[in-house]
């Protein structure tokens, strides 16, 4: 097993370098550099010229991409232009909201998605299976981005005011609070962005759980089980719940890769200081070196929550095998 | 006795081929009787297309919905006398909903129908001829779907010289072929390792007929489903792209574009008509194609369908 992912790993690089390649081309191709715009146009052309060469600018793209991915190779992962500071440092500063507003959305995506989905699946046919299904489909019709303006307008202080609007914490709080009430706050600033973004993740989840549900329902083992007079609590807790949650658990990774990058675009929305408006920063300044590491960063992780799906699917169905 | 049995089977599949087997609308029209979300959805999605299409045509010109009018600025319904007041522009909202819902549309129809038209060109070679053409396709849809699409996409309209219309339904195909590629090549390859094709490559049939006249009528049923579930998607998609401000010129008003205004807490607190309107007519389209969708999806499965 250990050598099937090592070789599934092993393919990633070839796929990582051809996108590498092609963001590289497109980077280059847009017009302006990461002067234009910044520089007094009083500056005599040679003197913007020659600060180009100085930066590499002028080299043909081939010899700036392998500049650029022989640096990588070494951990050098070069100069953010707007922000002065290497990239790593620049990325550093924001990585931590994203993962954490990351992991708190999948935690509400699965405390809100298996009981749901479980109960749906339990109950099909009833009027609370409709209710859950009819939730599922509204949530369905509501693009991500489109949810957090109305999240926004309930919950953030232009409505009910229960959600502070921007920001990840509050400077008074993380300037006074205890470490306890820094978190607290940190949570508080996160809930609205999480929230939007876990309500559209948690529909492939209710649905699937609760697909599961009724099939296993319905199948010869739970008959059996019947027929000898299992309880039926057990036999829905040891012998239903367990079998359906083995897909759930599988598809673990891609709610990762599909969480991580609706996180990008949810934090445009609202103002959130992490790796989605770094990206859109980076683009309108032209800074390249930052914007090309973070498409890197999430073609990366798309390609190991895709490799984590499958590896737990081997590890819970021993009826399948990594090939 | 064994005679008669034997007859009365002949009978039974003599019953079962001359019946023709009930067409997917028929089917449709007996499953959107068993539930009315599907119908009302339907009805519905009917009514606002077809209003969306007529409005935009008859209004007096483009031009007119188009032009800014800085003394009528973001004025409300009440003091405008029109029914959803002007946007931050001095533009009429009413009227450029129905320009903005028709371009949103469109570009969802095109984004649809062209990725479609890629993944059952490819899914189908893909899943017919297998082996080494199956391996390599699908190696380069899985590298394609790694690429984080909507970044590159914000990348790419950043690019652009000028935002036209075409290049941002391109750009939208070229992230969304995959996903039909790989519906389309696990249905066929489904199909193709059933009774009927094997015994029509056994007879020598000709591929060209396998592939357009016994296999292709069995794929419909699936395609037509995800169509519609994936026009949502593209609305979708397309929404989000306008709303960050990559997606069409303000010269193309599309329901993303008027979401924009949305982002100002001004509007957002005191100037509901400038954007709930939109929002709300995205919300309406999504939720009855989800619906109509779904139910399309119950009827392409004999399982799920009601009998």
């Amino acid at each position: 097993m250990y050598k099937t992912i090592l070789r599934r790993f092993l393919v990633l690089i070839p796929q990582l370098f051809l996108i590498s390649v092609v963001m590289f081309v497109l980077a280059v191709n847009m017009p302006g550099d990461a002067l234009s715009g910044m520089l007094d146009p009083n500056l005599p052309l040679a003197t913007i010229e020659q600060m180009r060469e100085d930066m590499g600018l002028n080299l043909p793209w081939y010899q700036r991409y392998i500049n650029w991915v022989g640096g990588m190779l070494v951990g050098d992962f070069g100069r953010s232009t707007a922000h002065m500071q290497p990239v790593l440092d620049v990325i550093g500063e924001r990585i931590w909201n994203t993962f954490s507003l990351g992991v708190y959305s999948l935690f509400l995506t699965y405390l809100i998605a298996i009981p749901l989905g479980v109960l749906a699946g339990k109950h099909s046919g009833t009027a609370l299976d409709k209710a859950i299904i009819t939730y599922a489909f509204v949530a369905l019709a509501m693009p991500t981005l489109v949810l957090g303006i109305v999240m926004i307008f309930l919950f953030s202080p232009i409505g009910l005011g229960w959600f502070p609007l921007g920001g990840s914490v509050s400077a008074v709080v993380l300037s006074t609070g205890t470490p306890f009430e820094i978190f607290l706050n940190q949570l508080h600033h996160r809930t609205l962005p999480a929230i939007s973004l876990s309500l559209v993740s948690t529909i492939t989840i209710i649905f699937m759980l609760r697909a599961n549900v009724i099939d296993r329902k319905a199948s010869d083992y739970v008959t059996l089980a019947r027929s000898k007079g299992v309880p039926s609590r057990t036999i829905f807790g040891k012998h239903i719940l367990r079998n359906s949650l083995v897909p759930v658990a599988s598809h673990i990774g891609l709610a990762i890769a599909f969480t991580f990058g609706g996180a990008v675009f949810i934090e445009m929305i609202f103002s959130y200081p992490g790796m989605g408006t770094l990206f859109l920063d980076s683009i309108n300044r032209r800074d390249f070196p930052v914007a090309n590491v973070i498409v890197m960063f999430f073609a990366f992780l798309t390609a190991l929550g895709v490799l984590l799906s499958d590896i737990i699917l081997t590890i819970v169905d021993p009826r399948i095998r990594i090939r | 006795m064994e005679q008669n049995t034997i007859s009365l089977e002949n009978k039974g599949l003599e019953m079962a081929l001359s019946t023709k087997p009930p067409s997917l609308f028929v089917l449709f029209w007996r499953e959107l009787k068993h539930d009315a979300f599907a119908f009302i959805s339907l009805f519905v999605l009917i009514f606002v297309i077809v209003a969306v299409y007529a409005g935009a045509f008859f209004l007096t010109s483009t031009r007119d919905v188009m032009s800014n009018n800085l003394i009528n600025q973001n004025q409300s319904p009440q003091d405008s006398g029109s029914l959803l007041g002007t946007d931050s522009n001095g533009r009429y909202v009413a009227p450029l909903l129905f320009v903005a819902a028709r371009n949103s549309l469109n570009i969802s129809f095109a984004v649809t129908g062209i990725s479609f038209i890629i993944g059952l060109v490819v899914g189908v070679t893909s899943g017919f001829y297998g082996g080494k053409i199956d391996n390599t396709i699908m190696r380069i849809v899985d590298t394609w779907t790694m690429i984080p699409a909507l970044m590159f996409i914000i990348a790419m309209i950043s690019i652009a010289d000028q935002r036209t219309v075409g290049l941002f339904i391109l750009f939208l195909t070229m992230f969304t072929w995959m996903a039909r590629t790989r519906l389309v090549r696990a249905a066929a390859l489904q199909n193709c390792n059933m009774d009927y094709i094997n015994a029509s490559k056994t007879l020598g049939t000709r591929n060209s007929v396998i592939i357009f006249r016994e296999m292709l009528p069995n794929l419909v049923d699936i395609v037509v489903a995800n169509f519609v579930l994936s026009l949502a998607a593209s609305i979708g998609m397309e929404t989000g792209l306008s709303l960050l401000g990559f997606g069409l010129g303000m010269e193309v008003p599309s329901l993303g574009t008027m979401l924009q205004a949305a982002l100002q807490p001004v509007n957002l607190q005191f100037r509901w008509w400038t954007w709930a309107p939109a929002l709300i007519l995205v919300v309406i389209i999504m939720l009855c194609i989800n619906f109509v969708g779904n139910a399309l999806q119950r009827v392409a499965d004999p399982k799920q369908r009601y009998q």
